[in-house]
């Protein structure tokens, strides 16, 4: 039958959900949307701080019940750059990516970092969180963090 | 778990993407291709057994032998045909996620097509909803989509109805 142009079928499958954030979650969030703070749980045990908030640690096993709260800056512990877009990202791209340590926490987070040229970026730099006037209880609430 | 219940419950809402693209292959992207353009369903037909290969395949799944793209090897089947099967949609899948039902609540028919032999069934839904209009033996015919809307899907029949002989 000769050659044909090949067919290509192009699908998206797309999912959203809503989860709960559960106790512990909850009052991280509620204390980043009401009070500009970041809290983390610390283990009985072992005495990490764990942030964002856990119900347990995860090396102890132990609930945690011990609320402690951290420093909105940190030390920057990994980054990438983000260059291919999708729906689900928050910001446009191209933007920088990063595991921020905060002071007095012993779990780093993933955020995304602002007002730097990524050529600035560099692993052990000081950071600092910047907060949204407008916050609805998500992680989010932190716009970005920024360098200080 | 022994920690206390926050003042409020909250919630995270979140959205997963999965894109993707495949090919439809060298035989079926010539069957869809001839649905597309021609408004013609195309067969293989086995070197060894003649068995009719409805959609197209590479290698005949009976003989075991590839069937090669030869001008003797393909046949080109009517749009109109007898129905062997009718299956009534009742309950109809549900996307466990959205909640949203999946698909169209038109009955499926399995059709033997008019060229073909008894091994040719193209399975495609049915113009109206009852079932019961559609027993054995009833003869159908496809009813094509515009040739601008079509897209090289099976989706360009619109549905198989009745016709009377």
């Amino acid at each position: 039958m000769g050659t044909v142009k090949p067919i290509i079928h192009s699908r998206t499958r797309r999912w959203k959900y809503t989860r709960y954030a559960g106790h512990t979650g909850s009052r991280f969030l509620i204390e980043l949307r009401d009070n500009k703070r970041i809290m983390g749980t610390k283990c009985p045990v072992c005495h990490r701080v764990y942030v964002p908030a856990r119900s347990f640690c995860y090396v102890c096993f132990k609930s945690m019940d011990e609320w402690v709260e951290v420093s909105n800056e940190g030390t920057l512990t990994a980054f990438t750059m983000v260059y291919q877009s999708e729906p689900s990202y928050p910001v446009k791209t191209p933007f920088a990516y990063g595991i921020i340590k905060v002071d007095g926490a012993d779990t780093g987070f993933a955020h995304i970092i602002g007002e730097v040229n990524p050529k600035d970026l560099w692993i052990g730099m000081r950071v600092q969180a910047v907060f949204k006037d407008k916050r609805v209880g998500s992680i989010l609430d932190i716009d970005h963090f920024k360098p200080i | 778990m022994n920690q206390k219940a926050p003042d409020e419950n909250l919630y995270v809402e979140q959205i997963i993407e999965l894109p993707f693209t495949e090919s439809a292959g060298k035989y079926i992207s010539i069957f869809l291709t001839k649905i597309r353009d021609e408004g013609k369903i195309v067969a293989n037909k086995c070197p060894v057994c003649h068995r009719i290969v409805l959609p197209p395949r590479i290698v005949c799944a009976y003989c075991k032998v590839e069937i090669e793209d030869k001008p003797e090897n393909w046949v080109e089947l009517s749009d109109k045909g007898t129905v062997t099967d009718c299956m009534g949609i009742d309950d109809r899948e549900v996307d466990a996620i959205t909640g949203e039902f999946v698909g169209t609540p038109n009955p499926i028919l399995f059709i033997r097509l008019d060229g073909g032999d008894e091994w040719t069934i193209l399975g495609h839904i049915a113009k109206e909803m009852d079932a019961s209009k559609y027993p054995p033996g009833a003869r159908v015919q496809a009813v094509w989509k515009p040739q601008k809307e079509r897209q090289g899907k099976t989706s360009d029949i619109q549905f198989f109805q009745l016709i009377k002989e």
